[in-house]
C-alpha cells in the first residue's frame, strides 16, 4: 500500500468518487437538456405567464454546464480535497504519516490524486454535455472543448493547490474548505477592482469554455494558465512549508 | 552523545503560552533497554514523546538520537487510522514509508506478533480501541525500527491483552530500545529496566528500575499481630528509629523505619516487650507506587 494508492482508495471506497462525479456529470447532462426543451418547460408554467425562452444554441448549454459545475462542482471539489489534505484535523493519524515520511510526501500524492480526479471528473462531464448538445441541440468546436477542457484542468489543479495552503493555515476541514472558497470568492473580485489584472487571475479559466466556443482564441487565456500553474506551485510549497512547521 | 546512548536531551523545556509542560529535562535513553517514563496525567509524557517523534519543538534544550530518524517509530496513545483501509493495509502502508525494501509479508508478521492475524483483511471502522492499540503497534513494528516510542500502549487493552503487548515490549527490547510512557505502574514494573519519574514537567528520578526500588523508598516492615495491636502501637511509637505506622485493617501494620539494620536488631524486641502476638514480620515489598508516590507527592 502506497499514500497514492490510499488517496485513490480514500476515493473509490467511500462515497467521495461518485459525488464528485455525479456533482459535474449531472449537470453536463442537465445544462444541455434544460437548454434544448426550456422553451417546452416554460410553456407549461400556469397562471397565465407567458415565457419565450431564446432558441436553444450549443454555447447556451455549454454555458448552462458551465455556471453549475463551477459552483456545486467547485464546493464537492473543495470539500473532497480539503477531507484529504486536511489531515493535521486528526492528530493521531497525522502523527501515523508524520512520523514516517516527511510531510511533503504526504503532502504532493493527496494534492496530486485530488486534483487528477476533480480535472478527470470535469473532463467526462464535459464529454457528456459535449455529445449531448450535439444530439439534441448542434454540435461543437472540437478544438474549443479539448482547449477548455486543457485549461478547466489547470484551474482545478490551482483549486486543489489553493486547498493544500489552506491545510496549511487552518487545522479543520470544515476550516479548510471556507478559507478555500472565501480565497476563490475574492479573486473575481480583485479582477473587477484593479484594471488590467483579469487576464491573469486564475478565476479567468472558469469562463473559457464558453468563451472558447464563443469563438474566443486559447491565447486569451495564456496568462491565467501561466499563473494557475505558478499559482499551484506557490501555494504547493508554501504549505509544505507551514505543514512542516506546525507542531502535532 | 555519551556511550552507549540511544537518546540524550539537554535541558529541554517545553511551554505552551503560560504552562510549562517540560522544565529542564535531562533524559537518557541507553541503547537495548526497556525504558519506562512513568508521571501523573499531565506530567509531560506525551509532550516529551512527541518532541522525540519530532511531532513537536521544543521551546529550548537539545534532543540528540544516535539513530537515523527513519529507525525510530512513534506510537500516539489512541491510534487512530483511515477507516476504510484494512488492517494489512495499514501496517503495510507503514512498511512501504519507512522500509519499502522489507518484503510485504512483513505486514502479515507483524499483525500475527500483535496479535491481529485473524483480522488481516477486515477494515479498521469497526475496530475496537483495544484492537486500534495492537494495530497501532503492528504499524509502529513492523518497519523494524531501532528505537520503539509508545505513549501509553496499554491504556485501552484488557487484562489478557496487556499481558501478551507486555510480554510483546520485552520481548522487542531484547535486540533493540523500547521507550514507553504509562501510567499503570506495575506495567513498568514488570518489563523494564529503566525508569523516568515525570513529575509537572520535572524528571524526578531516572535510572536503573532496581536503585530506584531500594534507594529511594523509605524502607518498611509488614507486622501482622493478632488482637489487640493497640499496645504494640505504642512500643513502636515510642521508638526513634520507626517512622510513620500504618494501621492497614486485619490487624496488620505497615511500619515505616529510618534504616533496616536498626529494624531488624530492634523490631522483634519491641513487639515481644508490648507482649504482642505476633503472626508474621516481614520487610514490606519495594514496590514503584511507593515510590512513585513519595517522588510525585
Amino acid at each position: 500500500m502506497t499514500l497514492s494508492r490510499m488517496e485513490l482508495a480514500r476515493l473509490f471506497r467511500t462515497p467521495r468518487w461518485a459525488g464528485l462525479a455525479a456533482a459535474y456529470a449531472l449537470f453536463g447532462l442537465l445544462g444541455p437538456i434544460v437548454t434544448r426543451y426550456q422553451e417546452a418547460l416554460f410553456r407549461n408554467v400556469g397562471g397565465g405567464i407567458r415565457i419565450e425562452a431564446p432558441a436553444p444554441t450549443p454555447s447556451a448549454a455549454i454555458t448552462s454546464f458551465v455556471g453549475n459545475a463551477s459552483q456545486v462542482g467547485l464546493i464537492v471539489t473543495i470539500f473532497i480535497a480539503a477531507g484529504s489534505l486536511a489531515f493535521d484535523a486528526h492528530p493521531e493519524w497525522s502523527a501515523f504519516l508524520r512520523t514516517r515520511v516527511p510531510v511533503e510526501r504526504v503532502l504532493f500524492p493527496k494534492f496530486g490524486i485530488n486534483a487528477a480526479a476533480s480535472a478527470m471528473c470535469f473532463g467526462l462531464a464535459t464529454i457528456v454535455a459535449w455529445v449531448a448538445t450535439t444530439m439534441l441541440i448542434d454540435p461543437l468546436p472540437a478544438g474549443a472543448m479539448l482547449g477548455g477542457i486543457g485549461c478547466w484542468t489547470l484551474y482545478l489543479t490551482f483549486v486543489v493547490s489553493v486547498v493544500a495552503l489552506a491545510a496549511g493555515m487552518v487545522r479543520g476541514v470544515v476550516g479548510v474548505a471556507g478559507l478555500t472558497v472565501v480565497a476563490l470568492l475574492v479573486l473575481p473580485l480583485i479582477g473587477e477592482l484593479v484594471p488590467g489584472v483579469k487576464p491573469w487571475l486564475p478565476s479567468t479559466l472558469v469562463g473559457s469554455l464558453v468563451e472558447l466556443v464563443d469563438g474566443a482564441s486559447l491565447e486569451s487565456f495564456a496568462r491565467a494558465a501561466i499563473t494557475a500553474g505558478c499559482g499551484a506551485a506557490l501555494c504547493l510549497a508554501i504549505s509544505a512549508r507551514l505543514l512542516a512547521r506546525r507542531e502535532v | 552523545m555519551r556511550d552507549g546512548m540511544v537518546v540524550v536531551t539537554d535541558g529541554l523545556r517545553k511551554e505552551y503560552g503560560t504552562v510549562l509542560a517540560l522544565d529542564d529535562v535531562d533524559l537518557e535513553v541507553r541503547r537495548g533497554s526497556v525504558y519506562g517514563l512513568v508521571g501523573p496525567n499531565g506530567a509531560g509524557k506525551s509532550t516529551l514523546l512527541g518532541i522525540l517523534g519530532g511531532l513537536r519543538s521544543p521551546s529550548s534544550g537539545s534532543v540528540r538520537l544516535d539513530v537515523p530518524t527513519a529507525a525510530i517509530a512513534v506510537m500516539p496513545d489512541t491510534p487512530r487510522f483511515e477507516p476504510w483501509l484494512s488492517a494489512r493495509e495499514v501496517v503495510d502502508l507503514a512498511r512501504d514509508l519507512v522500509a519499502p525494501q522489507l518484503p510485504v509479508t512483513r505486514a502479515d508478521e507483524a499483525l500475527a506478533l500483535a496479535g491481529l492475524a485473524d483480522v488481516a483483511t477486515r477494515r479498521v471502522g469497526g475496530f475496537s480501541r483495544g484492537m486500534l492499540q495492537r494495530l497501532g503497534i503492528a504499524a509502529t513494528i513492523v518497519a523494524e525500527p531501532e528505537l520503539l516510542v509508545f505513549d501509553e500502549p496499554c491504556s485501552a487493552l484488557d487484562p489478557i491483552g496487556r499481558h501478551e503487548v507486555l510480554e510483546l515490549l520485552a520481548r522487542l527490547g531484547r535486540d533493540r530500545t523500547v521507550l514507553f510512557s504509562s501510567h499503570i505502574l506495575a506495567d513498568v514494573q514488570r518489563i523494564c529496566d529503566t525508569v523516568g519519574v515525570l513529575g509537572q514537567g520535572r524528571l524526578l528520578y531516572q535510572g536503573p528500575l532496581e536503585d530506584l526500588l531500594t534507594e529511594r523508598v523509605t524502607p518498611a516492615y509488614v507486622v501482622r499481630l493478632r488482637s489487640p495491636i493497640e499496645p504494640a502501637v505504642a512500643e513502636l511509637r515510642s521508638q526513634s528509629w520507626v517512622g510513620a505506622i500504618e494501621d492497614v485493617g486485619h490487624g496488620t501494620l505497615r511500619v515505616g523505619v529510618s534504616s533496616i539494620a536498626l529494624a531488624e536488631a530492634e523490631l522483634v524486641a519491641a513487639l515481644a516487650r508490648a507482649n504482642a502476638r505476633v503472626v508474621s514480620v516481614e520487610p514490606a515489598a519495594a514496590d514503584l507506587e511507593a515510590v512513585f508516590l513519595e517522588l510525585t507527592s
